[in-house]
């Protein structure tokens, strides 16, 4: 219990923290711990935190899912809410009758989650289905908006009372419409199956929650009744919010058990134990209770390990498969916009989506990222927002992408990759940061203010930290103008968020693959004058 | 409390020991005061000190239980050597000052283009001018600006400033010297952009006009200005270390904001009308551009 509201704490905290307190190495911690970030970083590039989900998978193998009790912040997340839903209905909690196993559609799920990931489908299918970037998902889009908004309530009142900015306002952060219907719709699920039946969203739809399940049916302690001790008062009954205590039988189904141990501390007869496996009675249920669909028996049947073996190199050769795949066609896009010179009217108004630093190319990140949004809520600048239908599939839909209309992407800046759990952006040091290009400025003179109104302006190239944009005088224009070198710019869009005229005068579009920009490298400045005071 | 307590006994020490050589000087006469005083030397605050004594102290600009607001420029995300932003010695010293003078309350806010927490931060002025007294407040919601009309103005007919400046009693323009992409210079005009909340609006309707207009609603009672090595190009952010002129070495003070960005333009090498928004105001009578008319006072400190 105090573990799991200490997790919980800490990944709210990290998803909400709108002021950028919390630090980032932790926020990164507090999410790659997480069995689905962990799996990839496993599966893609190694890295400590991969083998969470090896930690993860021998404490199932050892207690059960102690995972989905304590670690899964969604599954704390259910929790809370069937207990505040309890509250508001004036009943006691739970007090759920034994239901069976829906075996069919969890396996199915599961069996779809892992045919999605062999198929090349991983990065929609685990975005949508891994309950750590659900909550995620849930939490920035709702609770951080919320908490930011009490934050501007509570700054005006402090400015009221006269001590003005004594709490900073911030940026609220609500997502377009696009990007917050699919997490409301989950969140409205998730609300309404955890008042009503438990964990009833762990134990059906979540392939983690039926993976892990799997596993612990070979748990080496696990929770049994004693059919001697047991007075069948259903006590543990009443307690239990998986619903898998059949008092009939006198069994319990462990595969579904989230191993919160209430049922333990509730029975004033001793009746429900943990024990060890080898004290329990042989159960020659055991086997009939495996569903008889197919892939469910392979799966079940296949020993522990060597399917997480497979699962992982099924992620793997999947986030491959696309990259390979997706990489090809990429490259010509990054040499079109590379071109420079001639005014392109129709790419500053439709401009390629920018990634994030460190993604590298769009498939990589479309393949590997499960649109958690902690870079989202994490991003200093809030220049990162969820994507909807820009990257141009559903793939994409809440994958983070660059809004140079709400901020620019700070040169020294490198939160957004450090935070990711899962490895979909891959921390650059600040030098390699300053010269990682995600996409090009293109200009349209016709549209500068300089051009039009004659008045000098140049609030571009003042922001340009790269000084790949500077004003210059060419011919037909009678003073300097912005002029982009290609070589030195990063698409950073400090210069489109800076430029005050609409339709922007210009405007960063991203590269399918992101390129290494060069350093612009200059001799040192002569002094200006030669007299002591110079005037 | 404790180091709070003596920090402020020091710092009254400090500015009396300005304050007290300096009454000598008004005391010679009031004529004697200079429009511009300029000090070549090593070190800002020793530079700021010097500069002060020859127009009377601090004592001259803020009086005791007065509300002073200062303005640095800590736009950017970027650390004191690239000199983007106004040094934070300069900047601290100033607040020490005004504390010693009795201020009630010293104010230090810019409204900055990179992440205001960071560029707070990385300018090392928000660490500086806490350290020394001050409080350091955001400007990065349009809540803390007010509207002000401008009747005189003419490409601005009225602008949201910051609250701090139209609250105080006391307003001092610290800014950093350096050649601007957009304006030609960035000095004592120029930073006053960060004291409204639409920078946009400015860009939109005449750069230089509305870099004077504002002028004409509100002007700073002391303007600093840090030229002790301005970036000459790539400015106003700058690229590298290479950008700067080390060789200048100055720092100006002045109540005129024209005089003074005059002088800055001859430093980077314009006409003294060589800006727009500098000639502007002069023929706008907002100060005087013409460095000819002024009393200019010229100090090298030796190290």
């Amino acid at each position: 219990m105090i573990i799991a509201v200490l997790v919980f704490a800490l990944a709210l905290a990290a998803f909400i923290d709108f002021r950028d307190l919390f630090p980032n190495n932790l926020k990164h911690l507090v999410a790659s711990v997480q069995f689905v970030p962990s799996a990839f970083s496993f599966a893609t590039a190694f890295r400590v935190s991969a083998l969470a989900c090896l930690v993860v998978l021998m404490l199932t193998l050892a207690f059960g899912r102690v995972y989905c009790s304590v670690i899964c912040p969604l599954g704390i997340l259910q929790d809370a809410i069937a207990r505040i839903s309890a509250k508001i209905r004036r009943v006691p909690p739970y007090r759920l009758p034994f239901r069976k196993a829906r075996n069919a559609l969890r396996y199915a799920i599961l069996a779809a989650a892992i045919g999605a990931l062999a198929l090349g489908w991983g990065g929609l299918a685990l975005a949508w289905l891994d309950p750590y970037s659900n909550f995620g998902r849930i939490v920035s889009t709702f609770f951080r908006p919320s908490a930011a908004a009490i934050n501007n309530i509570a700054a005006s009142i402090t400015s009221a009372l006269g001590y003005s900015a004594a709490v900073p306002h911030v940026d609220v952060g609500l997502a377009t419409v696009g990007a917050l219907l699919p997490p409301l719709v989950i969140f409205m699920l998730i609300t309404l199956m955890a008042s009503l039946r438990g964990r009833l969203w762990c134990n059906t739809i979540c392939p983690l929650g039926t993976l892990l399940g799997l596993v612990s049916r070979y748990s080496f302690w696990r929770i049994d009744i004693d059919k001697d001790a047991c007075q069948k008062c259903a006590d543990c009954l009443h307690a239990c919010k998986a619903q898998c205590i059949d008092l009939r039988t006198s069994e319990i189904d462990f595969s579904r058990c989230v191993a919160c141990y209430d049922c333990i501390s509730v029975c004033g007869q001793g009746g429900v134990k943990y024990r060890r496996r080898g004290l329990v009675a042989k159960r020659p249920s055991e086997s009939s209770k495996i569903n008889t669909l197919d892939d469910a028996r392979i799966l079940a049947n296949i020993p522990a390990n060597s399917r997480r073996r497979g699962f992982i190199a099924v992620a793997a050769t999947g986030a491959l498969s696309v990259v390979l795949a997706r990489d090809a066609s990429a490259s010509d896009e990054g040499r079109r916009a590379n071109d420079s010179g001639i005014e392109r009217l129709e790419q500053l108004d439709n401009p390629d989506v920018v990634a994030p630093p460190g993604g590298f190319s769009t498939a990589r990140l479309l393949a590997q990222c499960t649109a958690c949004q902690l870079c989202v809520s994490a991003c200093p600048s809030h220049v990162i927002e969820p994507a909807v239908l820009q990257y141009g599939s559903l793939t994409g839909l809440l994958k983070p992408r660059l809004d140079f209309d709400k901020g620019f992407c700070n040169i020294n800046c490198t939160v957004c990759a450090d935070v990711c759990p899962d490895g979909a952006l891959t921390p650059l040091t600040p030098e390699a940061k300053q010269t990682t290009r995600i996409g090009l400025a293109c200009i349209a003179h016709s549209r500068c203010i300089i051009v039009k109104d004659g008045t000098a302006c140049g609030a571009c190239a003042e922001c340009c930290p790269t000084a790949a944009l500077q004003m210059k005088e060419i011919p037909n224009y009678p003073e300097p103008v912005p002029v982009v070198d290609t070589r030195y710019c990063i698409g950073c869009g400090a210069c489109q968020y800076a430029c005050p005229t609409q339709p922007k005068a210009i405007v960063v579009s991203g590269l399918a693959t992101h390129e290494k920009a060069e350093l612009f490298v200059q001799e040192q400045v002569k002094p200006a004058t030669t007299d002591d005071f110079a005037f | 409390m404790k180091t709070r307590r003596d920090f402020i006994k020091t710092t009254l020490a400090a500015g009396a020991a300005v304050a007290l050589p300096s009454l000598d000087v008004t005391a010679a006469g009031a004529n004697g005061v200079p429009d511009l005083i300029t000090v070549r030397g090593e070190q800002r605050a020793a530079m700021l000190d010097r500069a002060l004594q020859s127009c009377g102290g601090i004592g001259a600009f803020v009086k005791k239980g007065q509300k002073v607001v200062i303005k640095p420029n800590m736009s950017w995300d970027v650390p004191p050597e690239l000199g983007a932003n106004t040094h934070p010695d300069v900047v601290a010293r100033l607040v020490q000052l005004c504390r010693g003078a009795g201020a009630s309350e010293v104010l230090v806010f810019d409204h900055a283009i990179d992440s205001w927490e960071r560029a707070y931060k990385t300018s090392g002025i928000e660490a500086a001018a806490r350290e020394a007294g001050a409080r350091v407040l955001p400007g990065n919601d349009a809540s803390y600006y007010r509207e002000v009309a401008i009747p005189r103005g003419v490409a601005l007919k009225s602008v949201k400033i910051h609250s701090a400046i139209l609250d105080s009693d006391v307003f001092i323009n610290v800014p950093v010297l350096k050649q601007h992409g957009g304006a030609a210079m960035s000095a004592c005009m120029k930073n006053l952009m960060g004291i409204i909340w639409d920078r946009g609006a400015y860009h939109r309707n005449n750069l230089h006009q509305c870099i004077v207009d504002i002028l004409t609603v509100k002007k700073p009672d002391l303007n600093v200005l840090d030229a002790f090595s301005p970036i000459t190009r790539n400015g106003p952010r700058g690229r590298s270390d290479s950008d700067l002129d080390q060789s200048v070495r100055q720092l100006l003070i002045s109540a005129d904001i024209v005089a003074i960005d005059a002088a800055a333009s001859r430093m980077l090498g314009h006409a003294a009308d060589g800006i727009e928004h500098v000639r502007i105001a002069a023929a706008l009578g907002i100060g005087q551009g013409d460095l000819g008319k002024l009393k200019i006072e010229r100090v090298k400190l030796t190290a």
